[in-house]
């Protein structure tokens, strides 16, 4: 693996934050967000929505041509979806396909027709370029525990398929941009999935607020009358003045963690509602919170932020057609609304949206549901996204076509590296650091080309 | 890292789990939403968006439903003053112990021995309640290491199967509740008879099997369960309330308020092993159960904490699919650590190297030889990690630690790719044993019927033939066995002179402090070398000189401003349960993973194999700018560190302490033992300076010891005040760090 090569920039920026940081914990912190290296205007965000425990995307993009509606119908027998409820995409596929989406994401399709929606077809983990020739073969370097949730998930976040980092390249695009950031409490890599791979740098850490908004305070109370004497306690104690570094670095942690959850509950309950509508339920509410977050921008000092968002419970061994039905009907609100709400704020083209899965599923069924597979179809959202557009070949699906590693597993077509690396650039990581990001990128793609990894950015 | 997985619960398929960490989650939450009295804390504006996550509306019920009581002529008082005397496990004449002497009563230098004797129990042991405490201070250190030494190491493979007989009796009906059998603390007695202490074995399958013999030579399955079949049925009518409980805040109050709840509570979960799922649970997490049962009430505290070292240098993880399914993958890999931590670092090597755990989390498991028709190599996924993380490092040492410099003051590599590719060619022809080995790639590990407690054997046609170039010169000869050059790749990398320096500065900052000195360092790398007279890579002589070292036993005070590790997380929380002697009904501790996820760090988790933290992590600020380390803060986030002290707070609630949450069925929750604290607790400097003994070797700094003397006074209730000093040291930066 390269050594991470940010030594200078990421000390330039340590230093400052640990003046900061400092001066923040001692005198309290009023007048951040000042001394931001970039325009307040520069802001952008990349939103992750991790569709965990493998998505079945060939049923959220489907074929509708005749023959391959045919094909389609044929592979998923009973797990097909009628070809008359599927909602037409304009345009055809880059291999001359057209293509429908499952009736659940209607709230999609006007986006995709608008131009605010693309989608990229049959990309998934790979370790270097492999052709169906070289996987029969048996001469293709193979992902690490292809087909486990943990591990495809794992690589998803890592961007290296072929070697178990603890870093993810969300973290690492932190790493390189977080000196943008003026904010020394909080980080520019913002998780509502808990503490994860994808954003964890060299350097940097991620801050974690609960999906719907709840941010981990220390408890005050319990079995004790409610007091202020065990609060004043904890207080006195951390403001000791110990001897020991270590002790002084801990106590720093601590009130470092008390200063970063007051204020980002100050700067992202101050912010103003949205006119538009977010549901009530646990993805609706997460995307509204990363959505009052990205409004807060300014109070907390941010020019450049991640964000994942996790929804669970896409292992659809069985029940996949009505249980998958019913999960794509928030998904597809919560983007949209999502989508809306980046309008309402103006940031629209400062914003984009990407899911990821451990897998698509197999085409083939188990009588009830699909099992884990490879490649999948994924979506991206945003104004600064040549929309409308499906990139990459849609795969045949017949049963036992070249790409068909057994049972209707597709070999990707795309590596993730190229689809992690057009978000990359367009976040702001210059090419000559892409590497940095992405360590196996240069196997796909030549990154001082000029050229756009698959050009679904604009 | 491990856990975000487990969150997006709808893909485990383990419901039982899920549900508990949702309900550990909602806990924590619940909490962190509380209200914090004097804190700057601005509460979130939102919280009133997620009722169920309101502790405040939660407290203003509790308020409002005691303030109608009163009201009415009740004595709430009095009932509050009765629960609090029978809650933490309703131990009869809890409130009036023998009294014990209290550090006021004795001399300095008795305090002194106490504190040195906590502090080596701290490094050596995941600390120790009183009683051990002053056992190593009147026996010594050096012949208590002794004895720990000689102990037999506590397996945790037999307490699963144990657990699991149990388990399976509560599917087979009725009866099966004769078997229910609590376990006796004597039980640990059992594992003393049937292990001979042989580390030499370079095979694991042997003395496994000889561990499961002593089942059946225990009588214990003789004795008769003193809970009645009538009790059973009696509480499976009450599962609906129950259910209900769980599922609701409001009566949790109940809980609270009322001790007879609390039994139907635990009645009740004996009719959960109806539930199929629970077997699921059980299968998946035993290794767990069975590893905090070890650690905190085995006889062999001492290998259990190089056992648990060890497992943060030759990790693997359940973010390998394979390793979170199947416990005994994890428990099995645990008890092969646990086999040579007092033998020999050789040996160690080899048996990690063939364990299925090891094959599968670094991927060696039914790695093929190179085939020129297909292009294909050897995966070289273990060859470059046993030497990175394993052996060796990146770069050739001194003994002491440093690097040795070649030309240009340049530090010297170890290796190049061209090494890793000759051991990957070693590292060829492993598969899983089982009664139907199959030797593939393809992921159908159902197939194969794999036995994880096996260490993987050699298919020939699948190995490389040929030379194989080592490190140093060597090589191995064309023509041998596949498992003969495997073991000669571990005798290469063993004998390389990095391993003492490398391994032995680790387990230095695992067991006592992040920045030893480079003569410390050298004084275990003489050891590891054999220069105190025993075998090369003796793990005997290695901990003798990390533990026995007057940099680990002189005075802290006597150290620099830097000495001292921070502890890990999930060592607090066995540590709090030890100095207190954990326990519960059936004398067995039990906790889970789900405490991971508040706190960022469960045994056999790590995100990668670069464990949870590197040994040259520094965190920003003072602590890199003098150029120094300190590993554990690399999980220590604004996020963990919340966890971690909402952690002491759970822990002094008067509720089960383990966070298993009720859990299985025929596992009982824990408590702590408080009974000679609560005796001290007339006097909260006589309560504090115990507890300054107990939980940090007399290193309270003054003000800290007056700041929480002050904050104990404010209250009455001897328990209280003992739940609100053990709070207040355990989320301290004093504690927080052990000098």
């Amino acid at each position: 693996m390269k050594p991470i090569n940010l030594t200078r920039r990421g000390f330039l920026k340590r230093s400052c934050t640990t003046g900061l940081g400092t001066a923040a914990v001692i005198g309290g912190f009023g007048h951040l967000g000042a001394a931001s290296a970039y325009a307040q205007d520069d802001y952008k965000a990349l939103v992750c929505v991790l569709l965990a425990g493998g998505a079945d995307s060939f049923n959220m993009l489907v074929p509708l041509g005749d023959s391959e509606y045919q094909e389609y119908a044929t592979a998923r027998r009973d797990l097909a979806l009628a070809r008359n409820t599927l909602l037409p995409l304009s345009g055809t596929t880059s291999n001359g396909k057209t293509l429908g989406l499952h009736p659940s994401m209607a709230p999609i399709q006007p986006l995709y027709e608008a131009g605010r929606v693309a989608f990229v077809a049959n990309t998934g983990p790979l370790v270097e370029p492999t052709s169906p020739d070289t996987l029969v073969k048996g001469a293709a370097k193979l992902p690490l525990g292809l087909y486990s949730h943990a591990d495809q998930i794992a690589h998803w976040q890592t961007g290296t398929p072929d070697a178990r980092l603890p870093s993810g390249w969300g973290g690492r695009m932190a790493d390189i941009l977080d000196y943008t950031n003026s904010n020394p409490n909080i980080s520019m890599s913002i998780s509502l999935a808990g503490t994860n791979l994808y954003q964890s740098g060299s350097f940097t850490q991620q801050y974690t607020v609960s999906p719907n908004g709840a941010i981990a305070q220390v408890n005050g109370l319990h079995g004790d009358e409610i007091n202020e004497v065990r609060a004043d306690a904890i207080n006195s104690m951390y403001r000791n003045n110990y001897q020991s570094m270590l002790r002084r670095a801990y106590q720093g942690v601590f009130n470092r963690a008390q200063a970063a959850n007051a204020q980002f509950a100050e700067a992202v309950g101050g912010v103003s509602t949205f006119t538009t509508a977010f549901g009530a339920d646990e993805f609706g509410q997460a995307m509204q919170m990363v959505a009052r977050t990205i409004s807060a921008r300014h109070q907390l000092g941010m020019s450049r932020q991640t964000f994942l968002v996790m929804l669970g419970g896409w292992d659809h061994h069985d029940e996949l057609i009505n249980t998958q039905a019913a999960m794509l009907t928030p998904l597809s609100a919560g983007l949209a609304a999502f989508h809306d709400a980046m309008e309402e704020l103006g940031v629209g083209n400062q914003v984009t949206t990407f899911t990821t899965s451990d897998f698509a599923r197999t085409l083939s069924s188990n009588g009830r549901g699909s099992d884990h597979g490879w490649g999948g179809n994924h979506l991206v959202m945003g104004g600064a996204v040549n929309g409308g557009r499906v990139f990459g070949d849609y795969p045949d699906l017949a049963l036992g076509n070249p790409r068909d590693t057994g049972r209707g597993v597709l070999l990707p077509n795309i590596s993730t590296d190229e689809y992690f690396a057009e978000l990359a650039l367009w976040f702001g990581i210059a090419p000559s650091e892409l590497d940095i990001v992405l360590p196996n990128v240069p196997r796909f793609y030549s990154p001082l080309s000029g050229q756009a990894p698959l050009g679904f950015m604009s | 890292m491990a856990y975000v997985m487990k969150r997006g619960s709808g893909f485990t398929g383990k419901a039982p789990f899920a549900q508990r960490s949702r309900k550990l989650a909602l806990g924590i939450a619940l909490a962190t939403t509380a209200s914090f009295g004097g804190m700057a804390v601005t509460q979130y504006a939102h919280a009133e968006e997620a009722p169920e996550h309101s502790m405040a509306d939660f407290v203003r019920f509790v308020q409002a439903v005691l303030a109608y009581l009163r009201s009415i002529g009740v004595d709430v008082d009095a009932l509050l003053a009765e629960w609090r005397s029978e809650r933490d496990g309703g131990q009869p004449g809890g409130e009036d112990p023998s009294p014990q002497p209290t550090p006021e009563s004795l001399e300095p230098e008795q305090v002194a021995a106490l504190n040195n004797a906590s502090r080596f129990l701290g490094q050596a042991a995941m600390g120790g309640d009183y009683q051990t405490i002053s056992e190593v201070a009147q026996l010594g250190e050096a012949a208590w290491l002794e004895q720990q030494f000689a102990t037999s190491p506590g397996y945790t493979m037999p307490l699963m199967d144990t657990w699991r007989e149990r388990f399976d009796a509560l599917y087979e009906g009725e009866e099966g509740f004769d078997d229910d059998e609590p376990e006796d603390p004597e039980e640990d007695e059992l594992f003393d008879d049937d292990v001979d202490g042989d580390d030499e074995d370079p095979g694991f399958d042997e003395d496994l099997d000889e561990d499961q013999d002593f089942e059946e030579d225990d009588d214990a399955e003789d004795d008769e369960d003193d809970r009645g079949e009538e009790d059973d049925e009696e509480s499976c009518e009450r599962e609906d309330e129950d259910d209900r409980e769980d599922s609701s805040e409001s009566d949790d109050a109940d809980d609270e308020d009322s001790d007879e709840d609390d039994e139907s509570d635990e009645e009740s979960e004996r009719c959960e092993g109806d539930d199929p799922l629970e077997f699921e649970d059980f299968e998946g997490n035993a290794s767990d159960y069975a590893w905090y049962q070890q650690v905190v009430n085995g006889p062999d505290p001492v290998r259990q904490r190089v056992a648990t070292a060890l497992s943060e240098i030759f990790v693997i993880s359940r973010t390998a699919e394979e390793v979170a399914e199947h416990s005994g993958l994890r428990g099995s890999y645990y008890d092969m650590l646990l086999r040579h931590s007092f033998g020999n670092f050789r040996n160690l090597l080899l048996d990690v190297t063939l364990h299925p755990g090891m094959g599968i989390y670094l991927s060696h498991a039914n790695n093929a030889r190179s085939n020129p028709e297909l292009g294909t190599f050897p995966d070289e996924n273990y060859a470059r990690e046993v030497m990175q993380l394993f052996t060796i490092g990146l770069y050739e040492l001194n003994p002491d630690g440093s690097y040795r410099l070649g030309d240009n003051n340049a530090p010297v590599p170890t290796y190049d790719n061209d090494d890793i590719r000759e051991f990957a060619k070693v590292f060829t022809g492993l598969t899983f044993n089982g009664p139907n080995p199959l030797f593939s790639n393809l992921p159908e590990p159902e197939s194969r019927e794999a036995d994880f407690s096996l260490p993987m054997i050699m298919v020939e046609e699948y190995h490389e033939p040929g030379e194989k170039f080592l490190l140093n010169g060597m090589v191995v000869p064309a023509g041998q066995a596949g498992m003969q050059d495997i073991e000669a790749a571990v005798d290469n990398l063993f004998n390389h002179p990095n391993v003492g320096p490398f391994i032995g500065r680790q387990l230095i900052q695992r067991l006592v402090t992040s920045n030893p000195s480079p003569e410390y360092v050298a004084r275990v790398s003489a050891a590891f070398n054999g220069e105190s007279g025993s075998p090369r890579g003796d793990m005997k002589a290695v901990l003798r000189a990390i533990l026995l070292d007057e940099e680990a036993r002189q005075a802290p005070e006597l150290n620099p401003s830097y000495a001292g590790r921070l502890r890990e997380p999930m060592l607090r929380h066995i540590h709090i349960l030890r100095a207190f002697g954990a326990t519960s009904e059936t004398g067995e501790v039990v906790g889970n993973a789900a405490i991971g996820e508040a706190i960022g760090q469960f045994l056999l988790s790590a995100p990668s194999v670069f464990n949870f933290f590197q040994p040259s992590f520094s965190p920003n600020g003072e602590v890199r700018d003098a150029g120094l380390v300190a590993p554990e803060f690399q999980i220590t986030t604004t996020d963990s560190i919340v966890g971690i002290t909402n952690m002491s707070d759970f822990m002094t609630f008067g509720e089960e302490v383990t966070f298993f949450d009720g859990g299985l069925s025929f596992l009982s929750r824990s408590y702590l033992q408080l009974d000679e604290e609560i005796a001290l607790a007339g006097s909260a400097s006589a309560l504090v300076d115990r507890l300054n003994i107990v939980l940090t070797h007399g290193t309270l700094r003054q003000e800290t010891r007056d700041v929480i003397i002050a904050a104990v006074e404010q209250l009455e209730d001897p328990r209280d005040r003992v739940y609100r000093a053990v709070f207040l040291i355990t989320i301290s930066p004093d504690y927080a760090i052990s000098l």
